[in-house]
């Protein structure tokens, strides 16, 4: 009897296991046939653990993007979006353009090839011999996760210029990031370095990510889609059908695109004034990670463009326009130059097209569409044909 | 709580393993039931437990006085009205769209309502026999796999195996691959194909396509995801009480295949074509009326309760009706479809899409702007055909497909699979699919009803 309970609990097992490979088979199907456009995909597990961002893109990854909207996307070698190409090689006589940012220059809802980085390449590349644009935007990036970034990458690939794309309250808002959410805790010393916390650091879930365990689940993640939908499923939580409904209520309740946002507001008094300690203090740190960027066009002789964009509407001019000549003002002090990526972008919009309009897939919220990622390109690559051609 | 959730899958095979202990097996279904329906809200539970306890309260004296009788099935209708319509018999332009809105409505209350007023008319009619016992008569109407979307069963379908079940302990006997299978079928029609759907058709009725073919595109998209959905529903419903020893009625046979309006509502949600027959249609007179205008007054009215039941909106009385007109066009133009079956397929099938429009449509503006969009010629666009359309011809070919597995030689196939290996397969690949991540909230459609 104990001999018959034994051989059905390994044949059940064992239908468990034919279970994942034919569940695997079917999504590895559905990939190949234009049904990944409709029907349930994994999604790619695209990040890993780095000792000094805390997170970043992990090297050499394939897969389908499906949040707003669904894309194929894929990174390269050097752990950032690959414009479509997995073969770069460094050529001394090429120029590099870096573009810096966020996830709106990540741009994972779009292909590799119709990301506004890559259609800047291919503008530029008709105009310009050997010129390479790198994406080297990032999901949930803070300045000081930007100012790394920008350290690592400009040394790597030898960028000739490095154009940050940074919203005021981005700058304002996170420049001290110290809590909140998913993202890894930081914390600054005496000089106004900013680091990741030890505590971090030192945390259970970034030990296993940085051991042999964590190598051997990326590697199942790089040849498994059952693996990557667990893992998916695992950070989304196992009950999370019963917190869906929460989740849906908040994201409804931030969104509010005809008023001039409170952060916007807080963020533009922030930069525009300098009498209180908040506001002293936000300046002092901003100048701060300024003055690294200028250490590092220095070192490295990389031209260091800011470029400021956001979607806000309807905030007020004179506040808007005070905060902007503060901000200039700060990028002067440190020799970086600036440019208003906004009002520029706003000279390029096609006929009854708003900036709002540049966002958002199925629904006006989110990042750039399609129309936002031509407009983008065409904005960018006039503005480094106008500045940079000849050098 | 949610089929498609794994959180219901744990709770399942808890629920699963606890009643296979001897004697325990009918309180077990009755805690289920109790639990499945908590996560509904507390004042949804009130509410169903007030309409239980008054119904089999009622039940043993409606066979005794009129009176009686006529108050239960008034008390039991004015609680739907109530609780379903009152906005809408309030204001007739403050009509519910529940595609847009959250579910203010208590959960099931459509389905248990009339699964009650059906056991109230089949006592009188001496059709079924008194449930005498409470948790009998409670699990009859709770029992959790037909508790929120149906089937509408009828005590004759189970109150014999509910019996069995708290005299003897017994079950029917189970093929577990059979009920599984169920299960699985199921969760591919809603997690696979129907909620793969939902964001298509949701950008398609948010706002009004440009062209006919983004129009037609849209609602064809929605003939298979209701379909898929609902059909989904019951499949696991039909699944889980098999497993449970409970054999439910099934509630769809491949209904995009009927020849005519009246054999469609014979594969469609049968369960409440049978009950709006049985318990309005035949007694307004059925098909002994005479005359086309008293038939077409019948129908008209009939269906459009029908529709009225699937929410309180002037699209779903217009859905209703339509239909009704429609079968009344079958049975007048019966010499002509019954020698031409293709076209009367073709021409139900028409009927069928073009009537979704009103179903789905948050008002009857906007339903007859769409419909206006369907018939107004405009330039197609050939990129936008090749993969759109393949996948409606696949899924069109699944619908084919599922008469070839869902008949006597799909359940032989089952009996004779029946082994561990199986149930491992049949388990996995369920588990794997409630994995898939949710990008939208995407409960039962006819959980809004």
């Amino acid at each position: 009897m104990l001999f018959r309970a034994f051989k059905k609990t390994c044949l059940f097992c064992c239908g468990l296991i034919c279970a994942a490979f034919l569940f695997e088979a079917v999504l590895r199907c559905i990939e190949l046939t234009p049904a990944w456009k409709t029907l349930p995909v994994a999604e790619v597990s695209l990040y890993g653990p780095d000792a000094k961002t805390a997170y970043t893109h992990r090297k050499n990854v394939k897969g389908i993007w499906t949040t707003e909207n669904r894309a194929k996307i894929s990174t390269n070698e050097f752990a950032i979006r690959s414009n479509g190409r997995h073969n770069f090689t460094k050529n001394p006589d090429a120029k590099n353009i870096g573009i810096i940012g966020n996830s709106i220059i990540e741009a994972l809802q779009v292909a590799d090839i119709d990301t506004f980085v890559s259609q800047t390449e291919e503008i530029l590349r008709s105009r310009i011999n050997s010129i390479n644009v790198h994406n080297l935007g990032l999901s949930g990036t803070t300045p000081v996760i930007e100012l790394e970034r920008s350290k690592y990458f400009t040394e790597l690939l030898d960028l000739d210029t490095l154009i940050i794309i940074n919203s005021p309250a981005n700058l304002t808002h996170r420049i001290e990031y110290s809590q909140g959410g998913s993202l890894p805790f930081y914390t600054m010393d005496e000089i106004g370095n900013i680091r990741i916390n030890r505590k971090y650091l030192k945390s259970r879930g970034y030990k296993i990510r940085t051991s042999i365990i964590g190598d051997a689940f990326y590697f199942l993640m790089n040849h498994s889609k059952l693996f990557t939908v667990l893992n998916n499923r695992m950070n989304r939580g196992l009950l999370d059908e019963l917190q869906i409904n929460k989740v849906q209520q908040t994201a409804h309740s931030s969104e509010n695109t005809n008023t001039c946002p409170n952060e916007a507001i807080e963020s533009l008094k922030i930069l525009s004034q300098t009498q209180d300690n908040n506001s002293q203090r936000t300046h002092a740190l901003i100048n701060h990670l300024l003055g690294q960027y200028s250490a590092l066009q220095n070192r490295t002789g990389v031209k260091i463009i800011y470029a400021f964009y956001d979607n806000w509407k309807s905030c007020p001019k004179t506040l808007t326009q005070s905060a902007h000549t503060a901000l200039i003002a700060m990028l002067e002090n440190n020799n970086i130059e600036y440019y208003d990526l906004k009002s520029d972008l706003k000279s390029h919009l096609p006929p009854n097209i708003t900036l709002q309009d540049l966002r958002g897939f199925a629904s006006p919220k989110g990042h750039l569409n399609y129309t936002g990622h031509q407009v983008f390109s065409s904005t960018l690559s006039n503005y480094i044909i106008n500045n940079y051609s000849n050098e | 709580m949610r089929f498609d959730a794994l959180y219901f899958l744990f709770f399942f095979a808890i629920v699963y393993g606890l009643s296979k202990i001897p004697r325990i097996g009918p309180a077990v279904y009755i805690l289920a039931s109790f639990l499945f329906y908590i996560v509904a809200g507390w004042q949804d539970l009130a509410l169903i437990i007030t309409m239980i306890i008054f119904n089999y309260g009622a039940s043993f004296y409606v066979s005794r006085s009129k009176i009686v009788f006529s108050t239960t099935v008034a008390i039991n209708l004015a609680t739907l009205l109530y609780f379903k319509y009152s906005s809408f018999l309030g204001s007739s332009l403050g009509a519910n769209e529940i595609f847009n809105t959250q579910i203010i409505i208590p959960l099931g209350i459509s389905f248990y309502v009339f699964q009650m007023i059906a056991y109230q008319v089949d006592i009188v009619r001496g059709t079924c026999r008194q449930i005498t016992s409470f948790p009998r008569f409670y699990l009859f109407v709770a029992f959790f796999p037909q508790l929120i979307a149906g089937p509408i069963v009828r005590a004759n379908d189970i109150s014999n195996q509910i019996n069995r079940l708290f005299k003897k302990g017994q079950r029917n006997n189970t093929i577990i691959s059979l009920g599984l299978g169920l299960c699985l079928l199921g969760l591919v029609k809603k997690v696979i194909l129907s909620d793969s759907l939902a964001p298509i058709v949701d950008s398609n009725f948010s706002t009004m396509p440009d062209t006919a073919l983004a129009a037609w595109q849209g609602v064809l998209t929605f003939t298979f995801q209701i379909y898929y959905d609902f059909s989904g529903y019951s499949d696991i419903a039909l699944g889980l009480g098999y497993l449970l020893g409970i054999r439910l009625p099934i509630n769809f046979k491949q209904p995009y295949l009927a020849k005519s309006p009246q054999e469609f509502w014979q594969r469609w949600h049968i369960t409440l074509s049978q009950w709006v027959r049985d318990y309005l249609y035949i007694p307004l007179g059925g098909n002994k009326i005479k005359g086309p205008i008293k038939q077409l007054t019948a129908l008209i009215l009939v269906m459009t309760l029908m529709g009225l039941w699937h929410g309180a909106n002037w699209t779903f009385a217009a859905w209703g009706a339509s239909w009704g007109v429609a079968i009344l066009l079958w049975r007048i133009g019966a010499p002509f479809f019954n020698k031409r079956p293709l076209v009367s397929w073709l021409g139900t099938l028409l009927v069928t899409v073009i009537l979704w429009v009103f179903f789905r449509a948050p008002n009857m503006g906007f339903a007859l702007d769409y419909l206006q969009i369907m018939f107004t010629p405009s330039t197609l666009n050939m990129n936008n055909l090749s993969w759109i359309w393949s996948g409606m011809i696949v899924l069109g070919g699944l619908h084919l497909l599922e008469g070839r597995y869902y008949n006597l030689k799909g359940i032989k196939l089952m009996k004779k699979i029946n082994q561990p290996f199986c149930w491992g397969i049949l388990i996995g690949l369920c588990f794997t699919i409630l994995l898939l991540p949710k990008a939208l909230d995407n409960p039962f459609i006819y959980f809004r009803f």
